[in-house]
C-alpha cells in the first residue's frame, strides 16, 4: 500500500507541476445554487457572454476575501460594459451559508454569487485554500489564478483582464466573439458535447 | 477472513487498478497534448518543519487530484504523506501514509453521483450532513455513494447511502436516505426527506435511529426565508436510550435598498436531534452553541450596512437555552446571550483600513443548583491596514491589531490581552516578505475561599520573519522562522488553522 502511494503521488505531483507547460488548464463545468435557490451551470455564465470571468473562491470569515471583494466590485464596475463577469463561489458550510446572503447585500455587491456548501466544485477545481481566483476566458480556458488576497493583486489582475479585451474581446476594432472565443466548432457542436440548435447570430 | 474484508479488498483493488491507468492515460494525454479531454485538476501542500526545542523535524504532504475524463467522468482521492506522523499537541513519533479519501464522481446534465467517500448536505444539515472541514476539526465523511437526479427543469431527488467508522467505536455507522428539493415556480423552493441510521451505543450494541424532515423557501431580491423541520424517532445519543426528537431551524431576511441595510432573523428549536450525520446552523454570531447544537433553542437577530461605499457597520444579538438534560443524579442547564459590533472603513488616499468591534457574552451553566457560570468581553481595538506603494510595483505594508478579552468564572477570572504587528515589502504579488511581532499577556486570578485571592501571569511573544515566492500564481513557495502563536493565522494574503509552533518551516502549495 505503501509503495503505491508513493508512485501514486510522485506520478500525480510530476504531472501536477509540468500540467501548464504541456497544456492550459481548464475548469470543468460545475453546477451550483446561486442567492435565490436556482440552480446556475458555470458553462452557462460563460457562453452568455465573450467574457473574461473572474471566479473567486470565498466565504464569509475570511478577512483577505472581504478585502478582494472591494477590488471585485471596483473593476466590475469599470469593466462590466466591455463583458467582465464577476462569479464568487462561497464554500461556506450549511452553518454559515445564512451569512452570505446578508453579506452581500449588505454591502451592495451586484456580481454574481454560487454557493458550494458541499466544497465538491472547490474539490474538483483543486483550490487549497481562499481566496483563490482565477481568469477565464468564454471557453473556461484559465488565463491567470492566484491564491490568496494582498493588496495589489488586484492590479496584476486587472492588467489580465485589458489585455485579454484589447486582443480581442468586446471593444477591440476588428474582433467579434465569434473570431476571438469561439465555442461553436464547424461542425456546429459545442466543446460542451451537445451541438447548438439556436439560430446563428446577425453577425455571421 | 470475512465476507466483508473480501469486499474491502476486492474495491480497494478496483479503486487501485482504475487510479493507476487512469493517472497512466492522462499522463499520455499530457505528454501527446491531447488537449481538454483528460483533466487533472488538484492541489498539493508540502511542508518542511523543524522545531528548535529537541531540533525535531517532520514533513507533512498532503495530495489532493481529481482527473476529469471529459465533462462527465472524474476520479478523485486525498493522500497524505506524513514523515514522521505529524501531531500538532505532541511529539511526532510515527510515520502516516494513506489515501484518506478517494471517490469516483459521474455528472451529465441529469445525474450526478459520487461513489466513494462523499460529502453532502440536504437542507441546513438538520437531516442529513456528511462534511470535511480539517480546520474547524469537522470529519463525518460517509464512504458509499450519492446519487442525484434532475427532475425536469422543476429539482432534483437525492439518493445516498453508505458507511462511516467514528473514532472510538468498533463498528461502522451505516447511513441512508433519500430527499427531494424542488422549485416548482421561481422564487419558491422546497424540501423534503427521510434518512435511517444504524449505529453504536455506548455499550457495543447495534441501535437505530430514523429521520423525516421537509422544508421550504422563498427568495425575492428585498426578502426571503427559509425554514426546515425534522422528527427524529429512535436511538438518542446523548440520552444513550431510545427517546424521539425533533427540531426545527428558521431563516429570514429583508434587504432594504436604503443605505444597503440587511436586516436577518435566525430561529431555531432542537429537541433531542442529535444524531451522527446532523449538523443544524449554531445561530450565534461566534459560532457558539450548548450541546453540540442538538438539544437548544434560540434566536440571533443581525443587522448589517453600508451607508456610504467606503464605511460598513455590523451588529447582532444572540440568546440560547438548552433543554434540562439528566445525566445520572444532576441536571444540567445552560445559557448563553451574545452580541456584537463591527465597523469598517476604507480610506482609498492613502490606502488605509480602519476596523474594530466589540463582543459581549455570558454563557451559564448550572448544575443541581451549584453554581456554574461564565461572562466575558471581548473588545477589538480598531485594527489599521495601510499600504504605500513607494515605487512602481512595489509596495510596503503594515497592521496593527490589538484585542483584551475579559473571562469571568466562577471563582476565577481572567484577562487576556492579544497585540499583533505585521509589516513587510512586496514586489507586485510576486514576491515579498513579512516581520510579525505578537504578544499575548493572561492574567489569571483565582479566588480560593474569601477574602484569599491568588493571581497566576502569563506573557508570551513571538516573532515570525517570513518570504514568500509566487510562481505562475499557482505554486506559491514560503520560507518563515520564528514562533508563531497559533489559532486562525492570516499570512501570505491566506487565513488558515495553524498550530502554534517555534522554529523553521518551509511550505509549498501548489494548485493544478
Amino acid at each position: 500500500m505503501r509503495s503505491f502511494i508513493k508512485l501514486a503521488v510522485a506520478v500525480v505531483v510530476l504531472i501536477g507541476l509540468a500540467a501548464p507547460s504541456f497544456a492550459g488548464k481548464v475548469i470543468p463545468d460545475f453546477e451550483l445554487d446561486d442567492l435565490n435557490g436556482e440552480s446556475v451551470s458555470f458553462y452557462d455564465i460563460l457562453e452568455s457572454g465573450p467574457g473574461p470571468t473572474v471566479l473567486s473562491f470565498w466565504y464569509v470569515a475570511c478577512e483577505p476575501c472581504k478585502d478582494e471583494h472591494v477590488e471585485l466590485q471596483n473593476l466590475m464596475d469599470e469593466y462590466e460594459d466591455d463583458g467582465l463577469v464577476v462569479v464568487a463561489v462561497s464554500v461556506d458550510s450549511s452553518k454559515t451559508v445564512s451569512g452570505v446572503k446578508p453579506y452581500i447585500r449588505g454591502n451592495g455587491y451586484t456580481f454574481t454569487v454560487l454557493l458550494d456548501t458541499d466544497g465538491n466544485a472547490k474539490q474538483t477545481l483543486g483550490v487549497p485554500y481562499e481566496p483563490y481566483t482565477f481568469l477565464v476566458d468564454c471557453e473556461g480556458n484559465v488565463i491567470h489564478e492566484k491564491l490568496g488576497y494582498r493588496k495589489g493583486d488586484e492590479k496584476v489582475l486587472e492588467e489580465a483582464i485589458v489585455e485579454y479585451i484589447e486582443s480581442g474581446g468586446v471593444g477591440a476594432e476588428e474582433s467579434t466573439f465569434e473570431g476571438y472565443c469561439e465555442p461553436v466548432t464547424e461542425e456546429g457542436e459545442t466543446r460542451y458535447s451537445e451541438p447548438i440548435t439556436e439560430e446563428p447570430s446577425e453577425s455571421e | 477472513m470475512t465476507r466483508k474484508s473480501i469486499k474491502e479488498i476486492i474495491l480497494r483493488r478496483i479503486i487501485q487498478t482504475a487510479v493507476i491507468l487512469t493517472l497512466a492515460t492522462a499522463g499520455a494525454a499530457a505528454a501527446y497534448d491531447v488537449g481538454g479531454d483528460v483533466n487533472l485538476t488538484g492541489s498539493n501542500e508540502a511542508y518542511y518543519l523543524r522545531q528548535d526545542e529537541g531540533h525535531k523535524y517532520w514533513t507533512w504532504d498532503e495530495l489532493r487530484a481529481e482527473l476529469g475524463i471529459g465533462q462527465r467522468f472524474g476520479i478523485g482521492f486525498v493522500a497524505e504523506f506524513n514523515q514522521p506522523k505529524r501531531d500538532s499537541f505532541g511529539d511526532p513519533d510515527e510515520y502516516f501514509n494513506d489515501i484518506t479519501r478517494k471517490y469516483f464522481r459521474y455528472r451529465d446534465k441529469v445525474f450526478n453521483a459520487y461513489v466513494g467517500d462523499y460529502q453532502k448536505t440536504i437542507g441546513r444539515g438538520l437531516l442529513f450532513r456528511s462534511y470535511e472541514n480539517e480546520e474547524l476539526d469537522e470529519d463525518n465523511i460517509v464512504e458509499g455513494a450519492v446519487v442525484d437526479g434532475k427532475v425536469f427543469d422543476l429539482g432534483e431527488i437525492t439518493g445516498f447511502f453508505g458507511e462511516n467508522r467514528r473514532e472510538g467505536y468498533d463498528y461502522d455507522d451505516r447511513v441512508r436516505g433519500l430527499a427531494a428539493d424542488f422549485q416548482p415556480i421561481r422564487y419558491f423552493s422546497a424540501m423534503g426527506g427521510v434518512a435511517h441510521c444504524e449505529m453504536e451505543d455506548a455499550s457495543g450494541n447495534r441501535v437505530s435511529t430514523d429521520l423525516l424532515g421537509f422544508g421550504g423557501g422563498f427568495y425575492w431580491d428585498y426578502a426571503d426565508f427559509y425554514a426546515e423541520y425534522v422528527d427524529r424517532a429512535g436511538w438518542d445519543v446523548t440520552a444513550n436510550r431510545n427517546r424521539d426528537g425533533r427540531g426545527y431551524y428558521l431563516n429570514g431576511n429583508v434587504y432594504l435598498p436604503w443605505r444597503n441595510v440587511a436586516v436577518g432573523v435566525q430561529y431555531k428549536d432542537y429537541d433531542h436531534l442529535f444524531y451522527p450525520y446532523s449538523s443544524p446552523p449554531t445561530v450565534t454570531h461566534s459560532g457558539r452553541s450548548i450541546n453540540e447544537g442538538a438539544n437548544e433553542k434560540g434566536y440571533m437577530v443581525s443587522v448589517s450596512t453600508r451607508p456610504v461605499r467606503p464605511f460598513k457597520a455590523e451588529g447582532g444579538y444572540a440568546a440560547l437555552e438548552s433543554r434540562p438534560v439528566t445525566i445520572g443524579n444532576f441536571r444540567d442547564e445552560r445559557a448563553i446571550t451574545e452580541y456584537y459590533f463591527l465597523a469598517r472603513y476604507d480610506f482609498p488616499k492613502p490606502d488605509l483600513i480602519v476596523e474594530g468591534g466589540y463582543t459581549y457574552w455570558d454563557e451559564h451553566n448550572r448544575l443541581v443548583g451549584q453554581g456554574g457560570t461564565e461572562t466575558g468581553e471581548l473588545r477589538k481595538w480598531p485594527t489599521v491596514k495601510a499600504t504605500y506603494d513607494f515605487a512602481e510595483d512595489f509596495s510596503v505594508f503594515g497592521e496593527f491589531e490589538y484585542e483584551i478579552k475579559t473571562t469571568y468564572r466562577t471563582g476565577a477570572d481572567e484577562d487576556t490581552t492579544y497585540r499583533r504587528i505585521d509589516s513587510g515589502v512586496s514586489y507586485r504579488s510576486l514576491t515579498g516578505f513579512t516581520l510579525r511581532y505578537e504578544d499575548s499577556s493572561r492574567l489569571e486570578r483565582e479566588y480560593w475561599g474569601d477574602p484569599l485571592l491568588d493571581q497566576f501571569r502569563d506573557v508570551d511573544r513571538w516573532i515570525w520573519y517570513e518570504a514568500y515566492l509566487n510562481v505562475l500564481g499557482s505554486h506559491t513557495l514560503t520560507v518563515g522562522y520564528g514562533g508563531q502563536r497559533g489559532g486562525l493565522v492570516c499570512s501570505g494574503g491566506v487565513c488558515r488553522q495553524e498550530a502554534p509552533f517555534k522554529g523553521f518551516r518551509i511550505t509549498l502549495t501548489s494548485s493544478f
